[in-house]
């Protein structure tokens, strides 16, 4: 199955691209398309505890189950106010 | 209490509103609300909480007015260059509305006096800007059960929410458990911030401390609301309350204030600063330039827009998003003096050019910033 990630903010910078698609098993869950993602995009993963991950418009879990044409989003914290 | 004639000509729009009315006007005026930080965020929400009545607004914020705050910081003006933040802050306020009670806290927010301060309120508002203090203002919200009104900006981008675990929301903790690892997350003073965006994501900020005043309307509570000024887009995520969350969740481990510095990697600011052998100074950077027989290379890693806006003569770029790419073009064995803006940037190349086998790097503390106040004063700070 394929499924899209979106970067927003700086992680565009760190990924280098504002958006993917990722091909996967079906059964995989957001947790092992992030591993995936980790490998493509090294300079996200010191990020990886530290960001709000989301399927279509909900915030999700990594034990999240994807679907096919799942549309993912990552968000990193910003500070500045 | 009843207003008087002066309040009811000064709210009638608001009175005339069925939503808000006498009833809605009064709880707006019996709110108090401490703003943490009166910076871009805090403008614009002391202002319009104060024009819309709020009864009591404090104002935390240690820092004083500069330059470079004006570009987003309305509550202060070009006068208030140099004075506390909460000074300036207090006088716009009084008169914009002169009904509204302000209590100034000059002071930088801390697990010792956090919980003190925000017992005096009903509702937070987070406009701070730093993850230490994002960090301990959602704890001290939590254990106090109070709603923290939430937003924070990068560039064109911001977020809003409304955290109150107490209402059943999630809390900050809840969408970031940990904080990013230091000098992963680039502050505005790093990565600029457009100006006008605090105002759009402050003004949410207000309407929803107003929403909360009067008990009306659907809250932002269990949704961020996320904003892009360059795509003039608004998305809005559904959010749920971490039941694992270690201070709002089911078994919360977390029960007490904790070293929000510490908990964010932030290692305590020496109280004179250690000489830190990889450093050098800008009169050595000066040297070097001046005296080209010591053959050291001079070279800034910022980027290309940041030398329009200010620069040494006669030192190359190497932008540190390049170095990856042109270190090649550097001689390994000559000794490299490596400033950016401010310290930071150049301690980074500097431990990238050492991994590359370099072996005579050093960073200039302090940057073209230091440059400018010690050297030379019309290279200008940005």
């Amino acid at each position: 199955m394929q499924v899209t990630v979106h970067f927003y903010s700086y992680f565009k910078d760190l990924a280098g691209c504002a958006n993917t698609d990722v091909a996967l098993e079906a059964g995989c869950s957001l947790g092992d398309l992030l591993g995936q993602l980790w490998r493509r995009f090294p300079k996200l993963e010191p990020m990886k505890n530290s960001m709000l991950m989301a399927v279509g418009v909900d915030y999700q879990t990594r034990d999240y189950i994807l679907r096919e044409g799942d549309e993912v989003s990552l968000f990193p914290p910003v500070q500045g106010g | 209490m009843q207003l008087n004639n002066d309040e009811i000509r000064r709210y009638s729009r608001h009175l005339i509103l069925p939503e808000v009315g006498m009833a809605g006007q009064k709880k707006i005026r019996s709110t108090s609300v401490l703003c943490i930080g009166a910076g871009g965020l805090g403008s614009p929400i002391a202002m319009y909480l104060a024009a819309a009545g709020i009864g009591k607004m404090g104002i935390l914020d240690f820092d004083s007015v500069d330059f470079s705050n004006l570009q987003r910081q309305i509550i202060h003006g070009t006068e208030d260059v140099g004075r506390p933040k909460t000074d300036s802050a207090k006088e716009t306020i009084a008169s914009i509305n002169p009904n509204v009670e302000v209590v100034i806290h000059k002071t930088r927010i801390s697990s010792e006096n956090a919980l003190e301060i925000i017992g005096q309120y009903d509702v937070v508002v987070d406009g701070t800007d730093n993850f230490p203090t994002r960090y301990l203002t959602n704890d001290a919200c939590v254990l106090l059960k109070k709603p923290n009104v939430y937003g924070s900006i990068f560039r064109f981008e911001g977020q809003a929410s409304v955290f109150a675990p107490h209402l059943g929301g999630p809390c900050y903790r809840c969408l970031y458990p940990e904080p990013p690892p230091p000098g992963m997350v680039p502050s505005c003073a790093e990565g600029g911030v457009l100006g006008v965006l605090p105002g759009i994501i402050g003004t949410i900020q207000a309407t929803e401390i107003l929403k909360l005043a009067m008990g009306k309307g659907t809250s932002l509570t269990g949704r961020l609301l996320l904003f892009n000024a360059l795509d003039m887009k608004f998305r809005e995520l559904k959010l749920r309350r971490d039941p694992k969350c270690p201070i709002c969740g089911d078994n919360p481990t977390i029960k007490e204030l904790i070293d929000y510095e510490q908990f964010c990697g932030i290692q305590p600011e020496p109280t004179v600063p250690a000489s830190n052998p990889d450093e050098v100074s800008v009169q050595e950077m000066k040297k070097a330039l001046e005296d080209r027989s010591q053959n050291i290379k001079v070279i800034d890693v910022r980027e290309p827009d940041e030398q329009q806006i200010a620069r040494v003569d006669g030192v190359p770029l190497y932008p540190l998003s390049t170095l990856p790419q042109r270190f090649t073009e550097l001689d390994p064995n000559q000794q490299i003096y490596i400033h950016c803006k401010s310290g930071i940037r150049s301690m980074k190349a500097l431990n990238f050019l050492r991994e590359q086998g370099f072996k005579y790097v050093k960073s200039v503390r302090g940057g073209i910033s230091a440059w400018s106040d010690e050297i030379d004063a019309t290279v200008p700070k940005y």
